[in-house]
């Protein structure tokens, strides 16, 4: 068996961790000082969006291991209640890995659909976990905001997901 | 092949379990951060000292570009801003004049009055470098911590009004709960009526006046300002305007426009009021008498 040379190895190693590392990168993209109003949220809805995305494509590249990371550092840097983004995002995971095989080959939309479902679930928990920590009831429009940009930014970003996955990712 | 189908169950059920634990472990942070958020924001300003230069140096060509454009528009403005600044510097140069006499007759006041001034203010200006702001959370990471002379419960502002004030401090960076934030609780005033309440942040644009009394007259337009009660603002800081009165709930429109803060500055006005916890503190509550923050950096006014 031939040993990859290291300049295989580097090249290996950060295809491998293109999901993890484009998610916190999206992440700090969005929590950058762009002066524009209402784009708070958009960190949070991109996080989940690509976690999602990610472990339908690319279980393997998008490991728990992986989505811990995110949420922590997610969870340090928005000042959310602590452990409530890692929660959801794990959840997402979750559901995400236990739906992949069925929805393997299925048209767009019903992933949209489906994509639809967790992000409202997701959402819902947060939501209601934010509350239960605060200890009063957190405006739920807000909630319903965030639902709806994770629910129109989902078909561009996995787009763009799905193209640098045909160039840069191994078929899984 | 019977032992390698035993070998993917096995390892099927290993990650389940792990994932398990993992979830568990998500449940165990929410309650420790909980209770103990000393713990968690000591973690949190760590990751700000971090990240807060790398995302600076990331924007620095995002604000150029963002500025240049501005610049282009700026251009074509620029002469009847001339006009306008020429005509408001002849009226400001008159106002210098009329604050000198006043200036200088307070002073003559004071003497007979055998005034004890406040003690003196000092600030720190920092430049905006994420927001963190999300559904749940109003907030903002600033470039500027303990090693510039920035304190936990300092009030930000900016030349339209009080933004917010310090919640956490690391070394290089600090974080500003603004105060649309839920948790944010801010003593304010009606200049007009003098009808004194507490500004409620919702997470929302509009926070909400609460605790006001039944036979209150504030109505919409009314400037709100902070009270000065509770120790934490001083009195005066210019906060909104109401701009709704319907059923019961009194929103304000706050006079900083979060969206578009680049800079802020942090002011230590040596209040004797402290912070008690990180968040969910209600300023208004007593405070107990302690020592106010120092500060080894800064202009004095």
């Amino acid at each position: 068996m031939i040993r990859p040379s290291l300049g295989q190895q580097a090249d290996i190693a950060w295809r491998a961790a293109l999901p993890v590392g484009l998610t916190l990168l999206l992440m700090f993209a969005a929590l950058l000082s762009w002066h524009l109003p209402r784009l708070g949220t958009i960190a949070s809805a991109l996080v989940l969006i690509s976690v999602f995305f990610w472990t339908l494509h690319q279980p393997g590249l998008m490991s728990m291991w992986g989505v811990l990371s995110i949420g922590l550092i997610h969870d340090l840097m928005t000042l959310a209640p602590f452990g409530v983004g890692l929660l959801v995002l794990l959840i997402v995971h979750g559901i995400a890995l236990w739906q992949r095989k069925a929805l393997n080959g299925m048209p767009f939309l019903l992933i949209w659909g489906l994509f639809g479902v967790v992000a409202a679930g997701a959402t819902l928990l947060t939501w209601l976990l934010v509350s239960f920590l605060q200890e009063m009831l957190v405006n739920p429009a807000q909630a319903f905001n965030l639902f709806l940009l994770e629910l129109v930014c989902y078909p561009p970003l996995a787009y763009v997901f799905a193209w640098i996955e045909r160039r840069l990712l191994p078929t899984d | 092949m019977g032992s390698i189908g035993a070998a993917a169950a096995s390892r099927s059920w290993t990650h389940r379990f792990t994932f398990v634990l993992l979830v568990a472990f998500a449940f165990g942070l929410m309650l420790i951060g909980k209770p103990d958020s000393v713990l968690v924001s000591r973690v949190r300003m760590m990751m700000m000292d971090i990240t807060a230069p790398v995302i600076n140096a990331v924007s620095r060509p995002i604000d150029a570009a963002r500025e240049t454009a501005s610049d282009v528009r700026d251009y074509f403005a620029l002469k009847a801003e001339n006009e306008a600044l020429k005509r408001q510097n002849d009226t400001l140069l008159e106002w210098q004049r009329v604050a000198r006499e006043l200036q200088a007759e307070n002073a003559s006041l004071r003497d007979l009055l055998n005034f004890q001034p406040g003690p003196k203010v000092s600030f720190v200006t920092a430049s905006v470098v994420a927001d963190t702001s999300s559904s749940f959370v109003r907030s903002l990471i600033v470039l500027g911590g303990t090693r510039a002379g920035v304190a936990k419960g300092q009030a930000a502002v900016t030349g339209s009004g009080l933004a917010g004030r310090v919640l956490e401090v690391g070394e290089r960076s600090a974080r500003i709960l603004l105060i649309t934030d839920i948790n944010a609780r801010v003593p304010v005033v009606a200049e007009r009526s003098r009808d004194q309440a507490v500004l409620a942040g919702r997470n929302s644009d509009l926070p909400e006046l609460l605790y006001l009394s039944r036979d209150s007259d504030v109505k919409i337009g009314d400037r709100m300002v902070t009270s000065g009660q509770g120790g934490v603002f001083p009195a005066g800081l210019p906060v909104g305007e109401v701009v709704s009165v319907t059923g019961g709930h009194i929103l304000v429109q706050p006079f900083v426009d979060f969206s578009r803060l680049e800079n802020i500055r942090l002011i230590d006005y040596s209040l004797p009021g402290i912070l008690l916890n990180d968040l969910g503190v209600d300023t208004t509550k007593a405070l107990s008498p302690a020592k106010a923050g120092t500060i080894t950096s800064g202009a004095s006014e």
